[in-house]
């Protein structure tokens, strides 16, 4: 599936992500505490949520290494469990306070005689042709001759965090991939899903074969083929252009799904219980981004989706345009004022999302930033006969303090205005690398 | 749009398949390639072998932090009269290019690293320490130039410093690289999947594998707010469901569609108004009900699918054009109601 690098307007700048932690081995990591308020009009949400995440030994010297993410998150006003309230989300499913989740917990053993390293617990896996998330083993040879042949094999049960029972659910997987020429990996996978749930049972293999290649410092190519059952699923190829020194990258990508995909293992489509059929489409991508000088940069993308048979055109398959683009203005003035400007726009047979955005950001050493900025969302449907505007605009402001090496603090309020109700969220977090 | 769908476009799929098939055994073949009749080049071996000591062309090699290169001029006290009698191209005037000696790139360090000499004869290491090999080597290849993990795994093995700081002048772990500039969490990714083997893309070096995970399991898109959590995250998943699978996987959708009250399900819409019969009804648009009601007692009543049918017919072929349509046709999913 065509996956695109970041999700629509990402964050990651804004993200929690633990200062690079002195790595004071055998054990560092991060603990993140976060207290998150929303409030709407006779309705309210109290949660805090505790994330941690623990490295244990140094994959260069040590034998045995582990990982461990886990979050916990808890209801301080109880479980939002009837289905009505406006706050009602992924934590509420089961009506607990206290909802934990166990993301990774593995231990890996290194240079085990053929082996390049053997893994233990709960685990993902994202080179496979599917992401793999499973309680099991994977294990993967050392490099052998000149082109760096590896063989890999994995298997145990997929993690399902919302299914009542993981019985009759099983993942297997094989890989080899192997260095022929300068600059280039190739790759064959095997993967094979069982999943039994209430709306029936599913057994399927996937194979996909990749390839990626470098032509010198700056330019790049992949792509892969996917069979699914025996037919051929999709295939992918995209090109990217990088060039450092004048700060210009240029990325172009195209993917086709070339058969219907209907009711498989929930991993490589977890959405047809919802969506239905996924009917075959192609989709070219385009992505550019160019600073013109030390302080003025523009990113520019278009996505085009069109589905390969117009009868299949429907709600849940749509041809659609996507356009977006953000002048970042850095270091405006001496103040180190940051400014960026984004705007999106969906086009989907009738449905629109059209967004804009503005971020104002100014750092104070190296150590404090704040944030303050706006975005709003048009949100029209016309599906058929059905004519439906929604208005969002969102106000924020964040900021974020490096109290020590090792400690950051954020803080961030926003008032969401929509055409019915607004909305208020207060989130403060601090995060603890060591 | 209308550029993409089109009976060619399956021509478009199989040529670029060709082309990346041809490029890949190019690739395969260049690799395999070497010059008829390489080129005339600098032979440590015979130097070495006429007993000249390294610091003999490289001055600095002992006492400074440069080695420093032989100059044409230095060369030209042996080779004046050595290379009277040889041919133009065999010269080592041929070595040099306005007077700097051309094969200098192959070892020549990037500025920002901190890099001296004299600390590692100091610390007692030779010249073969590093360039290995030196001593016999007959021509000079970018292969020789030293890499960035020889020196960590040197550093590893003599308990000397090895954090970013002890070679680098700006690099640090707290402080992203050049490669990391605006564009970069979009396009990481490719970087990830396909290192080439330069500095700036051994993610290890900065980061570990709870780095991905902060960010891909943990940090939701800037516009996910509660708009999009109570309503605009559908629309965008009609348009573009494979966007949503970057992050949701595998359960999502149905856990929570499961037990969620759409925001439609609220006031008349039940009995006794029943105002949800419109929804579908007038004016004739499928809300997706079926998702969830799978068992509708009035919908039951619909004829079931014939079971010589099967679910990847394409129903209006035939219904409403050589049979019968008992029903106006409202553009649903015809198995929504006759499973």
């Amino acid at each position: 599936m065509p996956v695109s690098e970041e999700p629509v307007q990402d964050q990651a700048a804004e993200a929690p992500i633990a200062p690079a932690p002195a790595r004071i081995y055998p054990i560092h990591g991060s603990l993140s505490s976060s207290y998150r308020a929303r409030t709407v009009s006779g309705d309210h949400d109290h949660d805090l949520t505790e994330t941690l995440s623990l490295d244990f030994g140094d994959p260069a010297k040590d034998a045995w290494t582990g990982h461990v993410m886990t979050r916990l998150n808890g209801d301080l006003d109880g479980g939002q469990n009837d289905g009505r309230s406006r706050f009602h989300d992924l934590n509420d499913i089961d009506g607990e306070t206290l909802v934990p989740r166990l993301y990774d917990a593995w231990v890996e053993a290194h240079e085990i005689g053929p082996l390049e390293s053997l893994r233990l617990g709960r685990q993902t896996m994202w080179d496979t042709p599917v992401f793999a998330w499973f309680d099991g083993a994977s294990a993967r040879t050392a490099p052998v001759g000149p082109r760096a042949l590896q063989l890999g094999i994995y298997g145990g049960v997929p993690v399902h965090p919302y299914e009542s029972s993981s019985s009759g659910d099983s993942i297997a997987g094989a890989y080899v991939q192997a260095q022929p020429w300068k600059g280039g990996r190739g790759r064959l996978d095997w993967m094979h899903l069982e999943d039994r749930g209430d709306l029936g049972s599913h057994s399927n293999d996937l194979w996909r074969a990749s390839v990626w290649q470098a032509f010198g410092k700056q330019l790049r190519a992949d792509g892969w083929f996917t069979g699914l059952e025996g037919e051929e699923r999709d295939w992918f190829a995209r090109v990217s252009w990088v060039n450092e020194k004048s700060d210009f990258t240029i990325t172009a990508s195209w993917f086709e799904l070339l058969t219907t995909q209907r009711d498989l293992a929930p991993e490589i489509d977890p959405f047809f219980t919802t969506l239905f059929e996924l009917f075959p489409y192609r989709q070219a991508r385009l992505l550019a981004s160019k600073d013109f000088t030390e302080w003025v940069n523009v990113q520019v993308g278009i996505d085009t989706r069109e589905v390969d048979d117009s009868n299949d055109v429907g709600r849940f398959n749509r041809d659609s345009d996507r356009e977006f683009a953000t002048l970042t203005l850095s270091d405006l003035t001496a103040a180190h004022v940051d400014l960026s400007l984004t705007g999106e726009k969906w086009n989907g047979d009738g449905s629109d999302i059209q967004t804009w955005g503005f971020d104002v950001t100014r750092r104070f050493g190296h150590d404090f930033r704040a944030s303050i900025g706006s975005y709003y969302a048009l949100f029209k449907v016309d599906s058929f006969l059905v004519d439906e505007r929604d208005h969002v605009r969102t106000g924020y402001l964040r900021f974020r303090w490096h109290r020590t090496t090792n400690t950051t603090w954020d803080l961030r309020y926003e008032v969401e205005d929509t055409d019915d109700e607004t909305f208020h969220f207060l989130r403060v977090g601090m995060t603890w690398a060591f | 749009m209308g550029l993409l769908r089109a009976d060619h476009s399956r021509r478009i799929s199989i040529a670029l398949l060709a082309a990346m098939a041809v490029t890949a055994a190019g690739c395969v073949l260049l690799s395999k390639l070497e010059p008829s009749q390489k080129r005339f080049a600098f032979s440590h071996d015979i130097h070495i072998k006429e007993e000249m000591e390294c610091a003999d062309c490289h001055p600095g090699a002992e006492d400074s932090d440069t080695p420093g290169m032989p100059a044409l001029g230095q060369c030209m006290l042996c080779h004046e009269g050595i290379d009277a009698e040889k041919p133009a191209e065999k010269k080592i005037s041929n070595l040099f290019a306005g007077g700097k000696l051309i094969a200098v790139h192959a070892s020549k360090l990037d500025p920002e690293v901190v890099f001296s000499h004299a600390r590692h004869v100091v610390a007692g290491e030779t010249c073969e320490s590093c360039h290995s090999g030196i001593a016999t080597n007959e021509r000079i290849e970018p292969e020789m130039r030293l890499s960035m993990d020889s020196c960590m795994q040197c550093h590893s093995s003599k308990s000397t410093p090895n954090d970013c700081a002890t070679c680098h002048k700006e690099i640090r772990a707290d402080a992203p690289p050049p490669s990391h500039g605006h564009n970069w969490t979009r396009a990481h990714g490719a970087t990830v999947r396909n290192p080439t083997g330069l500095i700036g893309d051994k993610c290890s070096l900065c980061h570990t594998e709870s780095s991905c995970a902060t960010c891909h399991k943990e940090t939701p898109p800037q516009n996910h707010n509660n708009f999009w959590r109570i309503r605009g995250h559908g629309i965008a998943a009609q348009m573009d469901r494979a966007g949503c699978a970057v992050c949701h996987t595998p359960d999502t959708c149905s856990s929570c569609h499961a037990d969620t009250l759409p925001q439609s399900h609220s006031g008349m819409w039940g009995s006794p108004k029943d105002s949800h019969c419109v929804t579908c009804h007038f004016p004739l648009t499928d809300n997706g009900c079926i998702a969830c009601h799978t068992d509708t007692p009035s919908h039951a009543l619909a004829t079931p699918m014939p079971p010589w049918h099967d679910l990847g017919m394409n129903c209006r072929q035939c219904h409403g054009v050589t049979q019968p349509l008992n029903h106006v046709d409202d553009g649903s999913t015809c198995v929504m109601c006759h499973r």
